[in-house]
């Protein structure tokens, strides 16, 4: 029972990290109709702009105030480059079949991870310790540490910040509306093409911040550490029903919860199995996933 | 001071096939113009084009200002709305939220300009918080009537509004128009049921494969023995 409860916790720590990559896939995927490959290199180069901004800006000792520098910095950082991937590598392509993004967006993708290991170097770098981890306290047994109430606190924050966006603002009404009707938007005032880089900026912050967390719990960076978890991200997207917010929520959290099961009860190598064999039955038996309804909160 | 747009020759062309085949005409402030013609006419890709939905040549002239090189949403900055055939209304959002969408480009209060729809349609403040696909036709169609002047256009152009709303619906609606006209909106109306237009409308065009053919004023054209026989039964 006690190492259920730790096994939860860490799966729910690990499934928060999911659900804000996956809700990525789901932005754009819902607005554009394609999935966005690249957004896993995204979420690397988030992790390496916090390593460099953390050399350049001298951090030496642990503090909350670095930990907070270092994560917007991250998120601000690859909300411009999700910004920037939009503009010059699918925009142009809008137009043109959608196989035709979808190759780019792998090109992308590629050309992240190999272009990053000529500048950064294909080693493996030790991120800096932003702030120090700690055993807080103890429930029923299981030993809670700072790291996994920040990963719970930031993703739960982040959750809020982008559901206020989408649902209360003008800005994410229009998110809504592109999604359903772009040929209608228009006549609202809407310009698509801004709704369309506000979606890939947002998501893109949300993978910034992601992979700051990991990389503090996990501190070893490579330009080839976003493709299992984007993997998994984007199964979770399926899982929930791509297009889906609350499903890429609810699904980044059960493929989270799912996989530290299969860690803690003995069956750790069959853990990346697990991503893959969730695809395929969601493809088999249920391709909208669990939320993929045609009216509900498709943005 | 009157405002009015002018549209001088214009073509719209969908690839090869020719829609519109240079149609001049124009409508003003505090007035309602009225646009009849069969099915497949070019009425509603006339008001596609105004609106800087589809591609086309020609000029549009607002208070001595060149549209066409606007974009839909510029065009709605400057004052002209467009009711779509067929509604358009976003599903997946709320009778509120379609409506707040309709003063996106407003950085007035929203609250005000929803309250006023809400009393000018009072069957949609009953169903604030409906989602937009779920509304009857009829609803669906106020709603769309509604979001457009949510944006407080000058010149309001309505595609087939009364299409799938009951006669006495029809009635209260065209009430609408004629004491939105009378505020000084301009409002540039095409209609299947002929009669019912031309009756509210101070100047009228009839279109026929993309061009007009006949113009006048509404009580002139509802005494036309062309119209008579092709547009009124
Ligand atoms: N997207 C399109 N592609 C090709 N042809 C089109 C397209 N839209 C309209 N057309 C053609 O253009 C012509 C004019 O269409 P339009 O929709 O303007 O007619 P309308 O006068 O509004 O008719 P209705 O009263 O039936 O609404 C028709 O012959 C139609 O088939
Ligand atoms: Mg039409």
């Amino acid at each position: 029972m006690e190492e259920f409860l730790q096994h939860s916790l860490n799966g729910l720590s690990f499934g928060s990290i999911y659900a804000l990559v996956a809700l990525g896939y789901t932005m754009v995927y819902g607005i554009l109709g394609m999935i966005n490959f690249a957004h896993s290199e995204i979420y690397m180069m988030g992790a390496f702009m916090c390593y460099y901004f953390a050399l350049w800006m001298g951090f030496q000792t642990p503090s909350p105030i670095n930990f907070t520098l270092g994560l917007l910095f991250a998120g601000l950082m690859a909300g411009a480059i999700g910004f920037l991937v939009e503009k010059f590598a699918y925009k142009p392509l809008r137009k043109s079949p959608k196989m035709n993004s979808l190759i780019t967006a792998i090109g992308v993708s590629i050309l992240f991870q190999y272009g990053g290991q000529i500048i950064f170097g294909a080693n493996p770098k030790s991120f800096p310790t932003l702030i120090e981890d700690q055993n807080l306290f103890e429930i029923a047994g299981s030993q809670i540490h700072l790291i996994d109430l920040l990963i719970y606190g930031v993703s739960a924050l982040a959750l809020l910040g982008l559901h206020f966006i989408i649902y209360k603002t003008q800005t994410g009404r229009a998110m809504r509306a592109v999604s359903s009707r772009p040929d209608m938007s228009p006549l609202m005032g809407i310009d698509n093409n801004k709704i369309i880089s506000m979606t890939f900026i947002i998501g893109s912050v949300l993978a910034g911040i992601a992979a700051v967390l990991v990389s503090i719990k996990y501190p070893k960076i490579d330009p080839m550490m976003g493709s299992k978890i984007g993997m998994s991200a984007f199964v979770a997207a399926v899982f929930g029903g791509i297009g889906s917010l609350h499903g890429a929520i609810i699904g980044g959290l059960m493929l989270g919860v799912g996989e530290y099961y299969l860690i803690g009860y003995g069956a750790s190598t069959y853990r990346d199995a697990l991503s893959f064999t969730v695809l395929i039955l969601i493809l088999l038996y249920k391709p909208t996933g669990l939320f993929g309804s045609q009216l509900k909160e498709k943005i | 001071m009157k405002s009015s747009i002018i549209v001088k020759d214009l073509h719209v062309n969908y690839g090869l096939i020719t829609a519109v085949r240079g149609i001049s005409f124009s409508f003003s402030s505090g007035e309602i113009t009225c646009l009849i013609g069969c099915n497949g006419a070019g009425k509603s890709t006339t008001l596609k084009a105004l609106a800087g939905l589809l591609p086309h040549s020609g000029q549009i002239i607002f208070d001595s200002k060149n549209m066409q090189v606007l974009s839909t949403p510029e065009r709605l900055k400057q004052g002209i709305a467009l009711c779509p055939e067929g509604r358009g209304i976003f599903p997946n959002l709320t009778v509120t939220e379609n409506l707040q969408l309709g003063a996106y480009s407003k950085k007035t209060k929203l609250s005000d300009l929803l309250d006023r729809q809400f009393d000018m349609f009072p069957r949609l403040a009953e169903r604030r918080q409906q989602q937009g696909g779920t509304l009857s036709g009829g609803e669906q169609q106020m709603l769309a009537i509604a979001r457009a002047l949510m944006s407080e256009p000058k010149m309001l152009m309505l595609d087939e509004p009364s299409l799938g709303l009951a006669p006495i619906i029809i009635e209260q609606i065209f009430q609408k128009f004629e004491d939105l006209r009378k505020t000084g909106l301009g409002i540039l109306l095409i209609e299947q049921n002929a009669s019912l237009a031309l009756e509210i409308s101070s100047s009228a065009y009839v279109l026929e494969t993309g061009e007009i053919i006949l113009h006048g004023t509404g009580a002139e054209l509802l005494k036309d023995s062309r119209v008579q026989q092709s547009y009124l039964s």
